[in-house]
């Protein structure tokens, strides 16, 4: 089922970066085959509403779960996490991997 | 301080949530935005359909502070982080309980800085403790000199 989202204002920049973090983060777990619900229980959440606030733009994968979450989705952690760094703080990213590939 | 309504088209149910629901939810709202804690809100679903009502942080970070789904015939209330906060069955209580959810979001945030301060001020004794015992240690062992000799 297709997400229905309003937001009330225009959205500021790491408002849209989050939501292409959640879009990124829905195709993952796409590509692995899980829904929602799957995969908040790989994850070991009693409900998977939370997956759904990431997913759609309005939360961030939390540091501590990172892992877990970028093994469920059957990727290489460290570089889950790079990516997910360069949509939640992009400035940080570039601190870190400017000029890295 | 301006309250940013969303824009409703007829007589549809915005993001699934019923007409009634969204008067409760505006109320959660409302106590968030008299705390200064929250500015705006969105609605969203998850992929089976169950409608989320988030309450979003102002500016730059606009993140989630409080999300608040219907599945099956319960609401879920959780923090931005995914944290249950609560289970319930009636919105009308939930909304009644608007500041008290502001004001225990408001704690936590506070039990949450005074431990990291906590936590900050423990590695930095740890490290600065050894470097002052030292002088104070010789100091105790010339002293006696010291006073043998004056």
């Amino acid at each position: 089922m297709g997400v229905r989202i309003q937001i009330a204002k225009a959205a500021p920049d790491a408002n849209v970066k989050r939501r292409r973090a959640g879009a990124w983060l829905k195709e993952l777990r796409a590509r692995a085959g899980l829904s929602q619900i799957e995969l908040a229980g790989r994850l070991g959440f009693k409900y998977y509403t939370f997956v759904s606030q990431v997913e759609n733009g309005f939360g961030r994968v939390p540091t501590a779960s990172m892992g877990a979450w970028a093994t469920a989705l059957g990727q290489e952690p460290a570089a889950f996490a790079r990516q997910l760094l360069s949509y939640y703080d992009p400035e940080f990213h570039r601190l870190l991997f400017k000029g890295k590939r | 301080m301006t309250v940013i309504r969303l824009r409703q088209r007829g007589n549809a149910e915005p993001g699934g949530w019923r007409r009634e629901e969204l008067r409760e939810l505006e109320a959660i709202f409302a106590a968030f935005v008299r705390y200064g804690d929250a500015v705006e809100y969105a609605l969203g679903a998850t992929e089976r359909g169950e409608p989320q009502f988030y309450v979003l942080a102002p500016e730059p970070d606009c993140e989630c502070i409080l999300s608040i789904s219907r599945v099956g015939r319960v609401y879920l209330v959780e923090d931005g982080a995914g944290m249950m906060i609560e289970r319930v069955a009636d919105l009308k209580q939930l909304a009644d309980e608007g500041p008290h959810i502001v004001e225990r979001r408001h704690r936590s945030l506070l039990a949450k800085g005074v431990s990291a301060w906590c936590a900050a001020r423990t590695a930095i004794e740890e490290r600065i403790e050894p470097l002052l015992a030292e002088p104070v240690e010789v100091l105790s062992h010339i002293a006696p000199q010291l006073a043998a000799l004056a």
